[in-house]
């Protein structure tokens, strides 16, 4: 069974999201943020930085986390979780974020799953779309899962033996906020997704 | 002057709006850095503020209070640090009226203030409470929402002068600077007795 830690900042929205129903159960741990530097990654499959985990805190523990990927673990970078500050390799652009667009009944943010590998048996475009903060420019060896008016906000990247997943999107904030009902659907599918991920090598 | 320490656990900067202020200075510093409260009239816990932490240092902040400073608590309490704190019970139906905000009772801190103009942003509802703090028996409860009238703002005075004022959603700060009374929200709060 593919085992899953997250890292916990302390916040209210962590703690909705990360250690009480709906989804308290996806995880077999939760990590302190400020327990990561002496915490034992490598008995977990995949490391799920949760939205909004402070950059700065990240930072200092970016070379753990290319340990991580390098001996088989899966990272997960939620949105405002900024890899593209702390992680080599990642290039993410910004964008002013638009609250109101659904206001225009018309209007479609524009996200598709590109319908790569599986996520399209967990997640539809309403289960994606709320609001964006950025997307990222893609790298070779990155691959689109999800796009936005044709721009990636999230990707997948075999990195050592293991693999890095990073999104713009964000949420784990927006649900631990009780704001927002498309999140608690992106959650509902992104989670068994990554549980249903191969186990490290 | 009045001044306010924010605890700041984000990487973006704090709101732009505090280097506009005269006659309040709002202090940024990182949150785990040196709890020295000294010199303070009162503290912002944003909502983005790691409450675990802030668990471990009930204790200064309870005698922060007590020795007659303010502390302007912001978002959902998930781990308590204050005696007065418990944890935050949401709206059950998050629909419009589920979303609308009640004044309970007028208040010097929102004098001139239409409570209408704080359920809506852009017309949309939300952005300014979800459910509340419970407040304690001795707490003025200022705002509601919804139809279980859950407490999103309130406030109140202990013994000694120090007062605790709750907003039980986003960071009040915009909230305020859009209504135009940023400034003196901060001085009535801070100013200690």
């Amino acid at each position: 069974m593919t085992t899953l830690a997250a890292l916990d900042g302390g916040t209210y929205y962590h703690q909705r999201t990360l250690r009480e129903p709906p989804f308290s159960h996806f995880f077999d741990a939760t990590i302190y943020v400020r327990d990561a530097p002496n915490a034992d990654f490598e008995q977990f499959d995949i490391l799920f930085l949760p939205s909004r985990l402070n950059a700065d805190l990240l930072e200092p523990l970016a070379s753990r986390f290319v340990d991580f990927m390098g001996g088989g673990g899966t990272l997960v970078c939620m949105g405002e979780t900024h890899p593209e500050r702390w992680l080599p390799g990642v290039d993410a652009t910004p964008v002013d974020t638009n609250f109101w667009w659904w206001l225009d009944p018309s209007a479609d943010l524009g996200v598709r799953l590109t319908g790569a590998g599986e996520l399209p048996k967990y997640l539809d475009r309403e289960a994606l779309t709320w609001h964006l903060h950025g997307s990222f420019s893609l790298r070779p060896g990155q691959v689109s899962l999800v796009e936005a008016e044709g721009a990636c906000i999230m990707f997948e990247e075999p990195r050592g033996a293991g693999r890095l997943i990073a999104t713009t999107l964000d949420p784990c904030y927006h649900h631990g906020s009780y704001f927002m009902p498309a999140t608690t659907r992106c959650l509902e599918g992104l989670l068994p997704w990554l549980k249903a991920l191969p186990t490290r090598k | 002057m009045v001044r306010w320490l924010w605890f700041h656990n984000t990487p973006s900067p704090p709101p732009a709006a505090f280097s506009k202020l005269t006659r309040v200075q709002v202090v940024a510093r990182p949150q785990y850095e040196s709890p020295d409260f000294d010199g303070f009239d009162g503290i912002i816990v944003p909502m983005h503020a790691d409450q675990r932490h802030l668990s471990g240092l009930s204790s200064r902040l309870d005698r922060f209070v007590d020795d007659g400073g303010a502390i302007l608590v912001n978002g959902h309490v998930a781990h308590p640090f204050l005696p007065e704190l418990e944890r935050f019970v949401p709206v059950v139906n998050r629909d419009l009226e589920g979303l609308t905000l009640h004044r309970e009772l007028d208040h010097p801190l929102f004098a001139g203030v239409p409570v209408e103009t704080l359920t809506f942003n852009k017309g949309v509802a939300g952005f300014y409470g979800r459910g509340g703090n419970p407040a304690p028996p001795e707490a003025t409860v200022i705002h509601t929402v919804g139809r279980e009238r859950l407490p999103v703002d309130w406030v109140l005075r202990r013994p000694s002068g120090g007062r605790l004022f709750v907003h039980s959603g986003n960071t009040i700060v915009a909230s305020l600077r859009r209504a135009g009374i940023l400034e003196r929200f901060l001085c009535q709060l801070g100013r200690r007795p």
